[in-house]
């Protein structure tokens, strides 16, 4: 990879230097690849490495941006520029508790994890009633369009999604035509769910050939 | 006891925070920022403590002599990110060191990884059938006929190839995952509630 | 990864010490080595296994090779693209737009022509750029994204940095409640410091973590309905959100690779001044996702094609009895 191709990069592609970091970054960024893919040749501990390592970055990223972007300005600062904060006194406490959580007691850790999941739980709660259950089922029976063909599809789209919701019944004592409408629901839930399985097909196909794009391109200079 | 105390404060937070997306009230709204506040610093917490538990871990494993290759791909991972992010002067993730390492490593490997699900995907597809053999065929079926719909012919053909796939994905496809939407908010909210009632203390 | 080419009860393959092409002896009655055929393959079965696979890339990387082929651009995804310009070019000069970067780096790819062209019609018509994240993957595209804008010669003044949200649907709630926040400086930042999300005048999520548009029609559209929300997604999140486009409650939604393309050639044909060289790189090579495609099919029909015609043959039996 010769530098006046790295220098079109570099304008292109905020993942890459130029110069010499960005030469050795390709040359690592290609090791790792066919370090990983040589699992396919039957070498299975530099793939067993290569997710250590990946554990290890993937963690460690995580917490410096949640030390630097996060708990530094959000808590730390405010702390160290002024005692007017009762209330954050309590947050460093509470965070304390949980990122020593390992060597305290458990009912100790219990109170911020609670909260923790008490509060998440809540949003997900109300994002789930106010944000989709409510607006879908109004969309599902008032359709939006108003042409003749637009009121088939939506006719079309209510007698899929009433069998696919009664599909979520369990347990709940059935009529046959009742039984019939979960039975169609589940087999078009079925067939929902190979459709997605389809699309993931597509967006994992796409990272593959960009990758072998990377070591044809970048690496070997054979694609423009 | 522990038990109580947790579950009450499960239900506290949650309540706290449907509430004050029900209701307009100052001094509720006051409680809910600050819980607000609290539950981002506490995650930002939880990320912390998974790197410190990762290093506590594979220190003891480095020092008991078992698998110290891996541990050491572990240990390097992490320095490899944290010590350039959080030394005096660094900007930290968008330093140019943390972006030489995210480039040189952390995307290459997550992508290289990922990469191979593809033709892992299909292996396992095929492999399915064995276990539920009229289901994996309708939902393999069904994965057959997106990309078929999905593939670009020209001319004619590709021009109603095209409207159909259109129609497949904005009408059944969409109506399918509208059902699913649905019951999946209503069995998420009722798991939710159970949650604040305390009937499922999994958090314990 | 859960997925092995070898699982099912077959061996583990050697250690390198045994070399990939020493024999491995099995001498149990009816093992491979009592048959002729299979005595002479002389490979560990991992590495069986994982030949149609290798076999697979290099296919793949000769298709990569094949120039002229690519995605016709039908007038369903240039419906799609369509929206997302709609949504962009109703903008006024200057408007700010907060742009949410939550790819994760696992389907980025299929997405970043996409992603890249948004960026460039938002710098074409004179929007004003904020971008936050909420997962550590998104904040490593996002770092990326901000540095190659960078590198393009765009200021702080046009695209603000507002860093990583923990926490997910707190963050983005805390986002939602009480605007961008005290940390991001410059005068972009501190005018719409003041009137919070309320100021912005387009959300652009690009999804593909946990935090997507979905979290954002959940969390921050109760709260914020003023917002428009459009999304960009791979194409594995497209069946989740489609019901969100259709209900109305995203404004525009990019959700394949040829709907990507399609709107990247849109905005490429405007001579957008970041465009069409300059944020297109490479494309993905039409010829291999082509040829991916037909493997795909070939080998899902093949899977189930017997399954199924077996199941209609049992059927229409039972019918005429």
């Amino acid at each position: 990879m010769g530098p006046r191709r790295l220098e079109a990069r570099a304008l292109v592609s905020g993942f890459f230097e130029t110069g010499g970091a960005g030469t050795v970054a390709t040359w690592l960024a290609v090791l790792v690849t066919l370090g990983v893919w040589s699992y396919l040749v039957g070498e299975r501990r530099l793939l067993r490495l290569s997710q250590m390592l990946l554990a290890g970055l993937a963690t460690g990223y995580l917490s410096l941006i949640a030390i630097r972007e996060v708990l530094i300005p959000q808590l730390i600062q405010p702390l160290a520029a002024s005692s007017a904060h009762p209330e954050l006194v309590l947050d460093l406490l509470l965070v304390a508790v949980l990122v020593a959580g390992r060597w305290l007691p458990r009912r100790v850790v219990a109170v911020p994890a609670a909260i923790l999941v008490g509060g998440t739980v809540g949003y997900a709660l109300g994002g789930a009633v106010t944000g989709t259950l409510l607006p879908q089922l109004a969309a599902g029976m008032v359709p939006r369009a108003a042409g003749p063909g637009d009121a088939l599809a939506g006719a079309i789209g209510v007698a899929i999604t009433v069998p696919v919701l009664f599909s979520f019944l369990h347990g709940v004592p059935r009529g046959r035509l009742l039984a019939g409408v979960t039975t169609t629901g589940r087999w078009l839930m079925l067939g929902g769910l190979g459709a997605w399985f389809g699309f993931l097909l597509l967006s994992r196909l796409a990272l593959l050939v960009d990758r072998i794009g990377f070591l044809l391109g970048d690496w070997l200079g054979v694609l423009r | 006891m522990r038990r109580s105390i947790a579950a009450a404060l499960t239900a506290l937070a949650g309540l706290v925070v449907l509430v004050d997306l029900a209701i307009a009230n100052p001094a509720l709204g006051g409680l809910a920022a600050w819980l607000n506040r609290l539950l981002v610093l506490l995650a930002a917490g939880a990320g912390v403590a998974g790197a410190l538990m990762l290093v506590v871990r594979h220190v003891g494993r480095l020092a008991r002599r078992e698998d110290q290759l891996g541990s050491v791909a572990v240990l390097m991972g992490l320095g490899l990110v944290l010590l350039p992010g959080l030394a005096p002067g660094s900007t930290g993730a968008d330093g140019p060191a943390v972006r030489w390492v995210v480039a040189a490593l952390l995307a290459p490997l997550v992508a290289a990884v990922l990469a191979l699900l593809f033709p892992l995907l299909l292996v396992a597809a095929s492999r399915g059938l064995r276990i539920r053999a009229r289901e994996t065929a309708v939902m393999l079926a069904a994965a057959a006929a997106v990309l078929i719909m999905l593939l670009p012919i020209g001319g004619q053909a590709g021009a109603w190839l095209a409207s159909a796939a259109a129609w497949v994905r904005d009408v059944p496809i969409a109506a399918v995952f509208r059902g699913l939407l649905i019951g999946v908010a209503a069995t998420g909210a009722l798991t939710a509630a159970r949650i604040l009632l305390g009937s499922d203390a999994s958090h314990d | 990864m859960t997925e092995s080419p070898d699982e099912g009860g077959r061996r583990e393959p050697p250690e390198p010490s045994e070399g990939p092409e020493s024999p491995v002896r099995d001498e149990t009655p009816g093992s491979a080595d009592a048959q002729p055929w299979r005595r002479r393959t002389r490979l560990a079965p991992g590495v069986r296994a994982g030949i149609p696979i290798l076999a697979l890339l290099i296919l793949l990387g000769i298709a990569s090779l094949v120039p002229g082929i690519g995605f016709a651009a039908d007038v369903s995804v240039e419906a799609a693209g369509r929206d997302l310009e709609a949504a962009i070019g109703r903008l006024q000069t200057g408007a700010p737009v907060l742009v949410d970067i939550d790819g994760d780096l696992g389907t980025y790819p299929e997405i970043r022509y996409a992603t890249r062209a948004a960026l460039a019609d938002l710098m074409l018509r004179g929007a004003n750029v904020a971008v936050v994240s909420f997962s550590g993957e998104g904040r490593a595209i996002a770092v990326a994204e901000i540095a190659r804008l960078r590198h393009l010669g765009v200021g702080p003044d046009r695209v603000a940095d507002l860093g990583f949200r923990s926490g997910g649907e707190p963050a983005l709630v805390q986002l939602a409640s009480e605007g961008i926040g005290p940390n991001t400086s410059g005068s972009f930042a501190d005018a719409v410091r003041k009137d919070g999300l309320a100021s912005f005048r387009l959300a652009l999520v690009i999804g593909g973590a946990e935090i997507g548009p979905r979290s954002w029609v959940e969390q921050v559209q109760p709260r914020v309905p003023a917002l428009p929300i459009a999304a960009i997604t791979p194409s594995f999140l497209l069946p989740e959100v489609l019901p969100y486009r259709s209900s109305g409650q995203l404004v525009a939604l990019v959700g394949t690779l040829p709907a990507g393309l399609a709107y990247g050639q849109q905005v490429a044909a405007r001579g957008a001044e970041f465009g069409p060289g300059r944020f297109a790189e490479r494309l993905p090579s039409g010829a291999a996702i082509v040829f991916g495609m037909l493997v795909a099919i070939a080998v899902l029909l093949a899977s189930s094609g017997g399954s199924l015609a077996g199941w209609a043959r049992a059927a229409w039996r039972r019918g005429r009895s």
